[in-house]
């Protein structure tokens, strides 16, 4: 699903050239879910960005679903984001005067196809939120919110979902909740990638890419995890 | 993306943020109002001189007054230059081509006219009996006077409405005796209702007598105030006049390089004269309009300026679930589009109600100009463009991962 060989990302910071990825190699099965976890700066951001098909590496390849990514232009990212990638955000980055339902179907209007109302409503019931389609965003917790945000992602039936921090501004327990969807939807066989720095979220993917100042410095298993940052290494 | 969504997605830009697109579409309102009812009322003024000039068969005639300037309306004989005579109107009358007629009129201003122990001052024309039928004096009641009163210049009159109601009240003029200048005139007519003249006098205050009798037995003047020629054929009203001019110029031994002692005068010099001013306002009304439409643009492009900014994230959320970069881009320049259209649109309707109003107050024709209407909301519609057409760049020219940032 994911086949990433060799990517390097350079950011200029004024006349300073900032090496934010320095040679990320990694592999992503379809059906997997994957959690990528580090210290602030360590590049996982600018990674998710790559993944998401947010931004072009600077050197290496990329290729997603089959497809080589590095190189397509800005038209034709905006089209794989649109096909293949569903987005989960840390700040759930819903509109706030459009309701739960018109917020899912945002995607879906960037397509020509018909039917969107009820593909909405669908995603919608899927995450649980049946009886909330009319609501703004205003009027939902931010667990309910986060749901919205998630059935946004998957109305488009995507290749990936990517959650950058989902549960960054949610109490423990809507954290649980919003995890417990994700663990269902894996189940369900959504390729999930997940970016954390919380050692308790990254416990529930499959497996956890550890990232320091720019490159993979080790892959662990969820009980792994624990242990490594319990013993206090990241190394 | 179909345009249908696009329009929907700017529509709900929109309506989520009421008061700023209501202060946005105010703008714009207010230049195309100001615009629509300059140019009506500018042109419903033009209508109206037209229309009166029309009314007094204006278009075919040669007007000659004495001396060089440039005055309005008709001298008083005691005043003018005396430089115009009968015997230039017998010139004209045999030497110009297309000449059907010459009316000679001898005006004077602030007579006192008394009939019993009512008096009132008014302006006393002494016109030759073909005046009516160059300039239309339709009388109401009674008749005109003829060659005969004209020839024997006989003490008769037609008095105006206004003036024959200021002497005579709600009793009959017809066969009384007034003194004009303490002349004893027999009233033989009352001239229908005319109102004002082009040139702003009131055709009823006014008192008709024949031209010789005026020479004569009233000034003791010989000299005119006005010849007005009949030409036949509006076609050859150009050439007419500028024949009279050289005529003129001759019969009188003007000096060379010396002004003309009288003035030639066609309609739609007349036209010139009595609209420019007004037309030369209703241009300056209509740039501080425009202007004020520009203005109106510019407020536009701050507020969508601003919006681009406030709603940087959700471009970003936008461009991260597919939106490429020309749907951002449309989709602001269609906010703006829909504004400037519909503060065009409600524009438009606002100020041809203004137009009709002040038509109505002012008691002009309404000359609701189409064509200025829609020139005035194409404007607003290229307003729309080439404002917001900058903000909708800036927004989709962000980077999807700048905007998701915020």
């Amino acid at each position: 699903m994911i086949q990433m060989d060799g990517i390097c990302k350079t950011y200029r910071v004024g006349d300073v050239e900032v090496a934010a990825l320095r040679g990320i190699s990694l592999h992503i099965q379809k059906g997997e879910f994957v959690a990528i976890m580090g210290p602030s700066g360590c590049g996982k951001s600018t990674l998710m960005n790559l993944l998401g098909c947010l931004d072009t590496p600077g050197e290496g390849s990329y290729l997603l679903d089959g497809q080589e990514v590095a190189g397509l232009d800005d038209d034709a990212l905006s089209a794989i984001r649109n096909r293949k990638i569903g987005f989960v955000f840390q700040s759930f980055n819903l509109l706030p005067r459009a309701t739960a339902l018109e917020n899912v179907e945002l995607p879906l209007i960037y397509r020509d196809e018909g039917g969107i109302k009820a593909r909405a409503a669908a995603a919608l019931a899927s995450v649980g939120l049946a009886d909330r389609t009319h609501h703004k965003p205003t009027e939902l917790s931010g667990g309910q919110q986060q749901r919205v945000a998630t059935a946004r992602a998957l109305v488009t039936n995507p290749a990936i979902l990517m959650a950058d921090e989902p549960t960054g501004n949610l109490d423990t327990k809507a954290s649980e909740e919003i995890m417990a969807l994700f663990h269902a939807l894996h189940r369900q066989g959504r390729t999930i990638v997940l970016v954390t720095h919380e050692p308790d979220i990254a416990r529930y993917a499959e497996r956890t890419i550890h990232l320091k100042d720019g490159r993979v410095v080790w892959e662990s298993r969820p009980e792994e995890v624990a242990a490594g940052a319990g013993a206090g290494g990241r190394a | 993306m179909k345009i249908v969504s696009t329009v929907r997605v700017s529509l709900k830009g929109l309506t989520g943020n009421k008061l700023r697109t209501f202060f946005m579409m105010l703008g714009v309102l207010i230049g195309i109002m100001a615009l629509t009812v300059i140019v009506s009322v500018g042109q419903g003024a033009k209508l109206q001189v037209m229309q009166k000039m029309e009314t007094l068969s204006a278009f075919g005639a040669v007007m000659v007054i004495p001396g060089g300037g440039m005055t309005r309306g008709l001298g008083s004989v005691d005043s003018v230059p005396a430089t115009l005579t009968a015997e230039d109107a017998q010139a004209i009358q045999s030497d110009v081509p297309h000449v059907q007629d010459v009316a000679l009129v001898q005006s004077k201003q602030g007579v006192t006219i008394k009939f019993g122990n009512q008096s009132t001052t008014t302006m006393v024309w002494g016109v030759t009996p073909n005046y009516p039928t160059i300039r239309p004096t339709p009388v109401a009641r009674g008749e005109f006077f003829g060659e005969e009163e004209q020839s024997s210049q006989a003490r008769v009159a037609v008095l105006g409405q206004d003036t024959a109601a200021a002497l005579f009240g709600d009793a009959d003029p017809l066969e009384q005796t007034i003194r004009i200048e303490s002349v004893p005139f027999k009233v033989i007519g009352i001239q229908k209702k005319l109102g004002a003249s082009p040139g702003g006098g009131n055709l009823d205050d006014r008192i008709l007598i024949p031209q010789a009798t005026a020479a004569r037995r009233l000034f003791n003047l010989t000299n005119l105030t006005q010849l007005v020629v009949q030409i036949s054929g509006r076609e050859h009203v150009r050439g007419a006049a500028e024949r009279v001019k050289q005529l003129l110029h001759e019969r009188h031994h003007i000096a060379e390089g010396m002004p003309d002692d009288f003035s030639v005068r066609i309609a739609e010099q007349m036209l010139g004269i009595l609209t420019g001013s007004s037309q030369t306002l209703t241009l300056f009304l209509g740039i501080v309009a425009a202007l004020s439409l520009l203005v109106g643009g510019f407020i536009v492009m701050n507020i969508m300026l601003i919006s681009v900014s406030e709603r940087t994230k959700e471009i970003g959320l936008r461009r991260a679930v597919g939106a490429r970069r020309r749907d951002i881009l449309l989709q602001f320049i269609l906010e703006a589009g829909a504004v400037t259209a519909a503060g065009g649109l409600f524009g438009v309707l606002l100020g041809v109600g203004g137009a009709l109003l002040a038509s109505r107050l002012l008691g002009w024709p309404a000359a609701i100009s189409w064509p200025a209407i829609t020139g005035a909301v194409f404007f607003a519609g290229i307003v729309g463009l080439v404002f917001g057409v900058q903000p909708a760049r800036k927004a989709a020219a962000l980077h999807p991962v700048e905007a998701l940032r915020g």
